[in-house]
């Protein structure tokens, strides 16, 4: 049985705790992602109505985002005509001298505002999920990290938020007791 | 209709009169520079200082720009032939018109009205002072950033089933980052080489 996306509509009651995947926290914090809007509306609503639970994995995902739209907003303020650029790592090494001490308020700010919600609560890195991974990944074919969120949400959550549901396509809701919402 | 004073010579502010002040009447109360007119007319500021800005010493060195001061009741109801028009306003006095035009009273110094390289450097300067939208008591942020950042969202709805607390830290994150257009999301797993 294929699983069960649910769209979000602000002020539906949302099963509570809520996993909220990193794309939906980025979009929140930039502003030039397609769905800023519709992102930052979700979080806000959740952010009144649930328990927000996130992983360390999201906080990493975010944090490499930021940088990556820092670092090609800067060179597109020098340059317009600059291409955009992923940040590998390889890239980040190779202009870390400037891009990281540029970049670190943002990161600071960023971390800090999400650690000062009182409904926002880190789950810990714990073995039962970690297990689960592996299982996860095979069945469905899902890249490490997504087999994580989805392992930790289902462990620690009652509803998983996202933004890309192409990720998560292929899943069954037999093995995932999750509400699933796509922003 | 709102009354500009514009001190314009070619000296330093500190050795204008007050016999070499001109006016600058603004109207139809638009920001379009394509329907304003600009008129101006000889007269002098008065009323007290409500604010004074020191621009930047790159400023001052470069247009001999001494600051921009701000008046309140500029003496109105006098009337004098306009020796300026629109169609004869360049780009850049349209956009110093339309900082102007911003604010509700301003008188400003600078060195040379005339010169288009100072008036582009004088309304950069003028426009971070555009009057800012107050989301929060204490958090206040221009136009152009409130649209970017908060355009299409319903902040009220926010601001009355947050807690004032969680109110003021969503705001705060909420589009902090000025991103780029057309980076598609990807993995962590997408980041390693």
């Amino acid at each position: 049985m294929a699983l069960t996306y649910h769209k979000y509509q602000i002020g539906a009651t949302i099963p509570s705790p809520v996993y909220v995947d990193s794309n939906v926290w980025v979009s929140y914090f930039i502003d030039a992602r397609p769905k800023h809007i519709a992102s930052s509306t979700a979080l806000g609503d959740l952010l009144i109505q649930c328990e927000i639970i996130i992983s360390t994995v999201v906080f990493s995902e975010i944090w490499w985002a930021v940088l990556e739209h820092i670092y090609n907003q800067i060179r597109q303020s020098q340059d317009p005509r600059a291409p955009l650029e992923r940040l590998s790592l390889t890239i980040l090494k190779k202009n870390s001298h400037w891009l990281l001490p540029r970049a670190k308020p943002k990161l600071k700010e960023v971390t800090e505002i999400i650690t000062s919600f009182t409904s926002v609560r880190i789950v810990p890195t714990e073995t039962k999920p970690m297990n689960f991974v592996p299982d996860v990944m095979t069945t469905h074919k899902l890249a490490p990290s997504d087999a994580l969120h989805l392992s930790l949400a289902s462990m620690f959550g009652k509803s998983f938020f996202t933004e890309n549901k192409e990720d998560f396509e292929g899943l069954s809701d037999q093995e995932l007791s999750l509400a699933i919402y796509l922003v | 209709m709102a009354y500009y004073s514009i001190r314009t010579q070619s000296k330093p502010f500190s050795q204008f009169s007050e016999q070499e002040s001109f006016a600058f009447r603004l109207s139809a109360g638009t920001v379009s520079p394509t329907v304003m007119s600009l008129e101006m007319f000889p007269g002098q500021p008065s009323g007290r200082v409500v604010e004074y800005v020191r621009l930047s010493s790159s400023d001052i060195t470069f247009g001999r720009l001494a600051g921009v001061r701000i008046y309140s009741g500029f003496p109105q109801g006098e009337t004098y032939p306009p020796i300026r028009d629109s169609s004869s306003c360049r780009p850049a006095s349209m956009r110093f018109a339309e900082a102007l035009l911003a604010h509700s009273q301003i008188t400003v110094s600078l060195a040379d009205i005339a010169a288009e390289s100072q008036l582009e450097k004088m309304v950069s300067s003028v426009i971070v002072q555009v009057p800012r939208i107050e989301v929060y008591p204490g958090f206040s942020v221009t136009k152009d950033e409130y649209k970017r950042r908060f355009g299409g969202i319903d902040l009220n709805y926010f601001r009355q089933h947050m807690k004032p607390d969680i109110f003021r830290t969503f705001v705060k994150g909420m589009g902090t980052v000025t991103g780029v257009r057309e980076l598609p999301d990807h993995s962590l797993e997408e980041y390693e080489d």
